[in-house]
């Protein structure tokens, strides 16, 4: 579900809708970070704490949930056994939620669900998606840091992600060809 | 607060599994951002070395180009000249390797200059070159 990215599916975003979403991204992380550098891996607290969410770390029965968001309460929650680029990606997927779609007042985030979801649903999902890597690979680093390390599994390491979530990344932004 | 319990045990009953709480901070380690910060301040002054050094030198590497250019057209146009003056009958028993060996003279030098205006004197992204980690100001 986490790499789930708008390569993967026919129904991809619009550029207007990729660009406004990379502007969303960089104003929170310009007000987040306030005066200083913006240097990757990107401190989600900093954004968390701006936004006046709170993350908590849960445990849940059911294995397919990795997270789970609700407006009312401000709360995102994320799976405690899962791996830190995994829970970082959960978190800034649901602050996508949170700040593109207003509608939406909760949500269960399950692992591996995007086949099964609605056309409407799966736009929002890769709109939240694209809203994660953005918030946590910035274009303009990323593409710096890449033509530093020519390297995913670096790249990776250095913005605290997946491979794979640098994989798309780099996809998406035509870096490398789809 | 009250309230703010009363939304989390209503989000609770929605998400039937839900096991237990803990508190969470995803701040990335300030090892891992003391190396990035590290490796983009040596990428930029390398770039700044690299690109000054090579903003110096094409200048003297012009210079040089654009002289031995001079003197390689006076060169061969002198020596036919010479042939013309003093030894016509040789400089008609050579014009076939004369007319391509002038021409090619004429080629080279046009392509040599070419170069040196369409690569070395392009524009140069100086931007780019010198990075400033991104740092906004409110």
């Amino acid at each position: 579900m986490h790499d789930q990215f708008n390569g993967e599916s026919e129904m991809a975003l619009s550029k207007e809708e990729v660009l406004k979403i990379e502007s969303l991204t960089m104003d929170l992380l310009r007000d987040a970070y306030r005066e200083t550098e913006i240097i990757p891996p990107i401190d989600l607290d900093k954004v968390i704490q701006h936004s006046g969410l709170v993350i908590k770390a849960a445990d849940f029965e059911n294995p397919d949930i990795a997270g789970a968001y609700d407006r009312t309460s401000a709360l995102i929650l994320i799976k405690k056994s899962d791996p830190y680029f995994r829970q970082v990606f959960t978190v800034a997927h649901e602050l996508g939620h949170y700040y593109l779609h207003k509608e939406k007042p909760d949500e269960i985030f399950y692992r591996g669900d995007f086949e099964n979801l609605d056309g409407g649903q799966k736009k929002q999902e890769q709109e939240a998606n694209w809203f994660a890597s953005s918030l946590l690979m910035p274009q303009e680093i990323f593409i710096k840091f890449w033509s530093i390390l020519k390297n995913i599994n670096e790249l990776a390491s250095s913005f605290g992600v997946s491979s794979v979530a640098c994989y798309y990344r780099l996809k998406n932004l035509g870096i490398i060809p789809k | 607060m009250m309230e703010k319990q009363k939304d989390l045990e209503n989000f609770k009953g929605k998400i039937e599994d839900f096991l237990s709480l803990e508190d969470c901070r995803l701040s990335p380690k300030k090892k891992k951002v003391e190396e990035n910060k590290d490796l983009i301040k040596k990428f930029s002054d390398l770039c700044f070395d690299d690109y000054s050094g090579r903003l110096k030198s094409r200048k003297r590497y012009a210079i040089t180009i654009v002289c031995i250019l001079i003197f390689q057209n006076l060169a061969v146009f002198s020596f036919i000249g010479y042939l013309g003056l003093r030894k016509p009958e040789l400089l008609t028993g050579l014009q076939i390797f004369l007319s391509v060996f002038l021409s090619g003279t004429l080629v080279e030098t046009y392509f040599i200059f070419n170069h040196v205006v369409k690569w070395l004197f392009n524009e140069v992204d100086y931007k780019s070159f010198i990075y400033q980690p991104i740092k906004f100001k409110n």
